[in-house]
């Protein structure tokens, strides 16, 4: 094979194909994979806790999209991190959706599921082994973290879904995975620079991000060649240039020059861009290194309790003026009345200083309004539905000095006022694993839909 | 006194990993690109002080002279996602570079 052609449809899966570019595409282009990434742990750690994989409308209105598009086409499809979180929980629903999309075809499909979930007593036993490495973070794991765990994922590689791939499968349902797993596999399988396949997955793995921002795309389209990479959205109205790709690969990455997976580390401080036509960019020169010892990034979060909020806004100039006292002595109250410490309150107040992570200068001059939002996490639902309740009979009607209205202090959209927003997950597990191979971890499943 | 927010065309935060942000800065034209760097106007030690971090916190900065951008990254000081959080995705944190003098 001199070019492998691979489409990336969207920059996630689940969020609502353009179906009229996947089949421009398709008719297009002699397209070899289609890949898609269908999750992150970005948004942090409930999503893994909670087994929220959705929405499902979506994600069935992608599968039947994509799923017609490629029977016509006879174009193999990998999904790679399904679900969001890419565990078992998040995978099967997923998959279940896929089986009942593929069904009403005219053609049956073979499908491969490509598990990441490790069991917690295999886990264990690699703790004890001194297989873990307290980085990326510097906390080193115990045996009783992982008891506290409930769900643990591992970021797999290229090597389940290359075996998936011998086996000729149509559709590759991946767990959790590095997000330039596919790309990687289909590089090797077909015998290409692993290091311009894994530039290429970095640059194609985010769809139509990697385009110029003022060119209408909705997907994009990469080609793998004989030292060289290419991309460009399918698009007619599409286009990439040489600062968009190459700006692109800094994105959502700590270190702009060097793109990671299990088995090794692609370099493109070394790479080349170059226009080679109005809409496509072609990229020469990413190095590759092995590295020396296998290392896979766990994922696995732990249930630290539950939360209840509520929600309200503020507008009265002297409640403003003296919002900071009137908080506190709210929490005091709070404090004596709900007795203890098991639960913790925080007010987040929009108009002030809601936002920032990093402590900003409070603005000097009091907002019009403000909202806040009452954030309460206990042990048990109950709990924090009872402290959130107590904050509103509290602050509600708090006296304070220069009080004018002495109906009350919040205007409250909802009612009921306290909303019980489920579990609170914190991360248990984030550590790198050493020494064994992704397709030691992976439990690879075959499945025929007729 | 000019700030970073004139001569910059995106500024930009976003989680890299849940423990993680980064912060982009790409410029109107390659002369301020150059200007900045040349003036070493984006030190880890500027960076700290505008957001207010530690000094044991490790910043890093990468000057990307092919598409004449700024990097930085930081330890997220409260986890994506954490009882604490604030921003779960870190697209919010960048405007602590905006006022940044030149």
């Amino acid at each position: 094979m001199e070019e492998l052609t691979i489409y990336t449809p969207a920059g996630a899966f689940g969020h609502g194909m353009a179906e009229e570019s996947v089949e421009r595409a398709l008719s297009r282009y002699d397209i070899d994979y289609i890949i898609v990434d269908g999750g992150s742990i970005d948004p942090g750690p409930n999503y893994l806790g909670d087994g929220e994989w959705g929405p499902e409308n979506l994600l069935r209105h992608d599968f039947e999209v994509i799923l017609a598009a490629r029977e016509r086409h006879d174009v193999p499809l990998i999904i790679s991190t399904c679900g969001i979180a890419g565990s078992r929980a998040h995978l099967d629903p997923v998959a279940t959706i896929a089986r009942e999309v593929a069904g009403r075809l005219e053609s049956g499909i073979d499908i491969a599921k490509i598990y990441a979930d490790i069991a917690g007593e295999q886990l264990k036993r690699y703790v004890e082994d001194g297989r873990v490495d307290p980085a990326p973070v510097g906390e080193s794991l115990s045996t009783d973290d992982v008891d506290r765990t409930e769900r643990i994922v591992a970021q797999l590689g290229a090597e389940p879904y290359v075996e998936a791939l011998d086996r000729g499968t149509d559709l590759i349902l991946g767990g959790r995975s590095v997000d330039v797993a596919p790309y990687a596999a289909v590089g090797a399988y077909h015998g290409f620079d692993p290091g311009l396949a894994v530039h290429l997955g970095k640059i194609l793995e985010c769809g139509p991000m990697a385009a110029d921002w003022d060119s209408e795309a909705d997907s994009i389209l990469g080609v793998l060649g004989d030292g060289y990479a290419e991309v460009e959205p399918p698009e007619p109205t599409g286009r990439c240039s040489t600062e968009s790709v190459a700006a692109h690969t800094l994105y959502e990455k700590a270190d702009p020059y060097t793109i990671q997976t299990p088995t090794g580390t692609a370099d493109v401080s070394t790479a080349d861009f170059t226009q080679v036509s109005d809409s496509r960019v072609r990229i020469e020169g990413t190095e590759y290194r092995e590295t020396p010892v296998v290392n896979h990034l766990l994922e696995g979060v732990e249930r630290v309790g539950y939360r209840s909020i509520m929600l309200c806004g503020i507008r009265g100039p002297e409640i403003l003026a003296r919002l900071d006292e009137i908080l506190d002595r709210t929490r005091k109250k709070v404090t004596a009345l709900a007795d203890g410490t098991s639960w913790t309150l925080t007010f987040r107040r929009y108009g002030i200083d809601g936002v920032p992570l990093f402590p900003e200068p409070t603005p000097e001059t009091v907002p019009p309004e403000v909202g806040l939002v009452v954030d309460v996490t206990a042990e048990t639902r109950e709990r924090a539905g009872n402290v959130c309740g107590t904050v509103n009979n509290v602050l509600r009607h708090l006296n304070f000095e220069g009080k004018l209205a002495t109906s009350g202090n919040l205007a409250i959209p909802y009612s009921p006022a306290v909303t019980d927003v489920g579990p609170v997950y914190e991360f248990s597990v984030y550590n790198f694993l050493e020494g064994l191979s992704s397709r030691e971890l992976a439990n690879i499943e075959y499945e025929v839909v007729e | 006194m000019t700030t970073l927010a004139e001569v910059a065309s995106i500024v930009r935060s976003k989680n890299a990993g849940p423990f993680t942000i980064t912060l982009d800065v790409f410029f109107e034209t390659d002369e301020a690109y150059r200007d900045v760097v040349d003036r070493d106007v984006l030190t880890p030690a500027v960076i700290a002080d505008v957001y207010g971090l530690e000094a044991d916190v490790p910043v890093s900065v990468y000057a990307v002279d092919e598409v004449s951008a700024i990097k930085i990254s930081l330890p997220r000081s409260i986890p994506a996602g954490d009882r604490r959080d604030t921003d779960v995705y870190g697209m919010q944190q960048y405007t602590p570079l905006l006022a940044i003098r030149l």
